[in-house]
C-alpha cells in the first residue's frame, strides 16, 4: 500500500511556533517544496548536506577562503540553499556570519549548525 | 459512511460518520478534535496527528509503512499502536474504528 500523501488544507499555525519548524530541518516547509514526494526530499537533503559540508570546509575548514569576498560568496550561497530545504537554523548562522565573516565563534555556530542537520539528516535517510 | 470514534485526552468521545477514503486525521480537523495539529495537512512531515489505535483495532488498522514509522520518532510519547492519523485512510473495514489523542503532539 502507498502511503496517502494528498495535502488537505492544514490549520493555520503561528510561524515559527510549530514543532516542525523547531527541528534542524523543517520537514512541512520541505514537504511543500517538493509537494510531498518523498524521494525527491531524500534527494534533495543528501545533496544539501553534501554541499554544506563543502561549504562549511570553504568558510572555516584548514584550508578555508582567505579572501572576504570569497567566503561571503560562499556564506550566501549556504544560506540560499538552506533556505530552501527549511535547514532554517544553518540560514540564520549562515545570516550572522554574514555581518562579520571573520569571526571565530559566528564561523563555530555556522559549524555546529551544520552537523546538527547532517545528523538529523543522515538519522532520515539511514 | 464509516462510523470513527476519536477519543481526545480528555476522555470526550467525538463520534464521526465518517467518508471513506477520507483519512482519520481530516475527519478530526473537521471536527475540531483537540490535540491534533496536523502541522502539514497529510503530508506525513510533521508528526502531529498522532493517534494510539485502540487496541482491539491495531490489528485490522495494521502497522505503519516505513515513510510513516520515520515520521513516528518524532511524535511524543510512541507505543507499539501509534500511528499517524493522516495515513489511516477510512474504509468499510474499519468500520467503528476507535482512536485516543495523546496528551500531546511532538
Ligand atoms: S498531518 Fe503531518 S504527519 Fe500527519
Amino acid at each position: 500500500m502507498v502511503a496517502h500523501l494528498e495535502i488537505f488544507e492544514p490549520p493555520q499555525c503561528e510561524q515559527g511556533k510549530s514543532p516542525s519548524s523547531e527541528r534542524p530541518i523543517d520537514l512541512v516547509h520541505l514537504a511543500r517544496q517538493t509537494s510531498g514526494d518523498k524521494e525527491t526530499e531524500t534527494e534533495v537533503l543528501c545533496l544539501f548536506a553534501r554541499q554544506a559540508r563543502q561549504c562549511v570546509n570553504q568558510i572555516c575548514g584548514t584550508n578555508h577562503l582567505t579572501e572576504t569576498k570569497d567566503l561571503l560568496a560562499v556564506v550566501r550561497t549556504l544560506r540560499g540553499s538552506a533556505n530552501s530545504v527549511g535547514a532554517f537554523s544553518v540560514s540564520r548562522a549562515a545570516q550572522y556570519l554574514e555581518t562579520d565573516p571573520m569571526d571565530g565563534q559566528l564561523h563555530d555556530a555556522l559549524t555546529d549548525a551544520v552537523v546538527d542537520v547532517e545528523n538529523f539528516i543522515f538519522g532520515l535517510a539511514r | 459512511m464509516t462510523k470513527l470514534t476519536i477519543v481526545a485526552n480528555d476522555g470526550t468521545k467525538f463520534e464521526i460518520d465518517a467518508e471513506n477514503g477520507s483519512t482519520v486525521m481530516e475527519n478530526a480537523i473537521r471536527n475540531a478534535v483537540p490535540g491534533i495539529e496536523a502541522e502539514c495537512g497529510g503530508a506525513c512531515a510533521c508528526a502531529t496527528c498522532h493517534v494510539y489505535v485502540d487496541n482491539e483495532w491495531s490489528e485490522t488498522v495494521g502497522a505503519p509503512e516505513v515513510m510513516e514509522e520515520d515520521m513516528l520518532d518524532f511524535a511524543f510519547d510512541v507505543r507499539p499502536t501509534s500511528r499517524l492519523s493522516c495515513q489511516i485512510k477510512v474504509s468499510d473495514e474499519l468500520d467503528g474504528l476507535v482512536v485516543h489523542v495523546p496528551e500531546r503532539q511532538a
